[in-house]
């Protein structure tokens, strides 16, 4: 028990050297960079801070141009496939074809139901493999026929048929 | 092992999709197989009433069979005529408001449309020779002022759309080039620059046209839509070999080879 006394004596009374503490701290600091630990220092803060803003806002500057530039290097490089006669002629042809079916559709339109069917079965990617309007104008008649297969060759219409059944 | 079996189920899970597909485009093609011929029946008609050996009893009842039949046919043939252009419409990929509400009018006028069929159609099996006449004279006559013309509409408007995908494919080729051209400067070329210039000329008139035609369709302006649906696509086709020659000389003038 008196030692346990003696203890919380001791424990408020035992303090360090203040010049050792001193002369400790001027050693441990020497070893490390004072700027960092100096916290209290704010205008150090402030241009760490603004340091780091700085060089985030080049980095992003700087990949702007980068990206800025590969785009532009792309759409021009890149884009020189435009020019290429073949996929023009390709675009020609899927224009005639075109016209071939609007005139099909506008000459016999009771057959326009069944040439717009056989027409949506047809993929884009069959109208873009025609190489010259022969071949487009074969495929317009083809339509044509398979229109003719699924309605049966009906010569008379339906108008007609109206016709003579007002008789 | 586990591996194959997985790539099993998966086929058969996947298969009736497949199946389905094809089964749906050939009823597409087929449905108009028989109700729209009306050659024979007609023929059958003529025959019966001119057949004087007939007896009078037995030839009015044949005739009125055979009328109620190619009616009842007739029906049939315009109910899955409208059904189709209906199945048709709606497969078409719309974006453009104006667009997308000229659709739902003119589907909403296909439905009124079968209504109006599947009304008469259910009359028919009740009607005499007398109603059967007068039901094919006002089937026509209303053919005539709103059935006929509403079909005329709904091609014309399948057909613009279509239109419209070769133009906006015109419109970006044609911007990508005039791009390509302005940086290697080739524009220079006073030929070159003729040419592009009367390219651009021409795609705006052909544009107009085809805006021209839109306009037509939506509110039945007094020129046709289907000349102005063609004569759009002609100049469009002008302006085409136009951009052929453009990119041949281009190509020429740069050196590139394939």
């Amino acid at each position: 028990m008196d030692i346990l006394n003696l203890l919380k004596q001791l424990k408020n009374e035992i303090k360090p050297d203040k010049d050792f503490m001193l002369f400790s701290k001027q050693k441990l600091m020497a070893e490390f960079n004072q700027e960092f630990f100096v916290i209290n220092n704010n205008q150090r803060i402030k241009n760490v801070i603004w340091q780091s803003i700085y060089s985030f806002a080049f980095t992003a500057f700087v990949l702007v141009i980068i990206f800025g530039a590969f785009s532009l290097f792309k759409n021009t490089i890149f884009k020189l496939n435009v020019l290429d006669p073949t996929a023009i002629k390709a675009e020609a042809d899927a224009i005639d074809f075109q016209i071939q079916i609007s005139k099909l559709i506008y000459n016999t339109p009771q057959k326009s139901n069944t040439i717009l069917n056989s027409l949506l079965n047809k993929t884009n990617n069959d109208l873009s493999v025609q190489s010259s309007t022969n071949d487009l104008n074969l495929e317009a008649e083809n339509i044509l026929k398979d229109s003719e297969i699924s309605t049966g060759t009906s010569v008379i219409s339906i108008d007609e048929a109206l016709d003579y059944l007002s008789e | 092992m586990k591996k194959f079996f997985l790539i099993f189920i998966n086929l058969i899970l996947l298969a009736p999709f497949f199946v389905f597909g094809q089964v749906k485009n050939q009823n597409l093609i087929n449905q108009n197989n028989s109700e729209c011929v009306f050659d024979s029946k007609i023929e059958e008609l003529k025959s019966i009433s001119e057949d004087q050996n007939l007896d009078y009893l037995i030839r009015y009842n044949k005739e009125i069979e055979l009328r109620k039949e190619i009616l009842l046919n007739i029906f049939k043939c315009l109910i899955s005529e409208s059904k189709n252009y209906i199945s048709v419409l709606e497969k078409m990929n719309i974006t453009k408001p104006a667009v997308v509400d000229m659709r739902i009018k003119l589907i909403n006028e296909l439905n009124k449309t079968i209504d109006y069929y599947e009304f008469r159609k259910a009359q028919v099996y009740n009607l005499s020779l007398d109603g059967l006449k007068y039901t094919a004279k006002s089937l026509k006559e209303d053919r005539e002022s709103r059935f006929i013309p509403l079909n005329q509409k709904i091609n014309d408007f399948i057909l613009w759309n279509k239109n419209e995908e070769l133009f906006n494919t015109a419109k970006n080729r044609i911007s990508d080039v005039e791009k390509v051209i302005k940086i290697f400067k080739p524009e220079d070329n006073q030929e070159i620059r003729d040419l592009l210039n009367d390219i651009l000329n021409k795609l705006e008139l052909a544009l107009n046209k085809h805006n021209e035609a839109w306009n037509a369709i939506d509110l039945s302006t007094d020129k046709k839509s289907s000349i102005l649906i063609q004569e759009s696509l002609s100049e469009l086709l002008n302006v085409y070999n136009l951009l052929y020659d453009l990119s041949k000389k281009t190509i020429a003038l740069m050196g590139i080879t394939k």
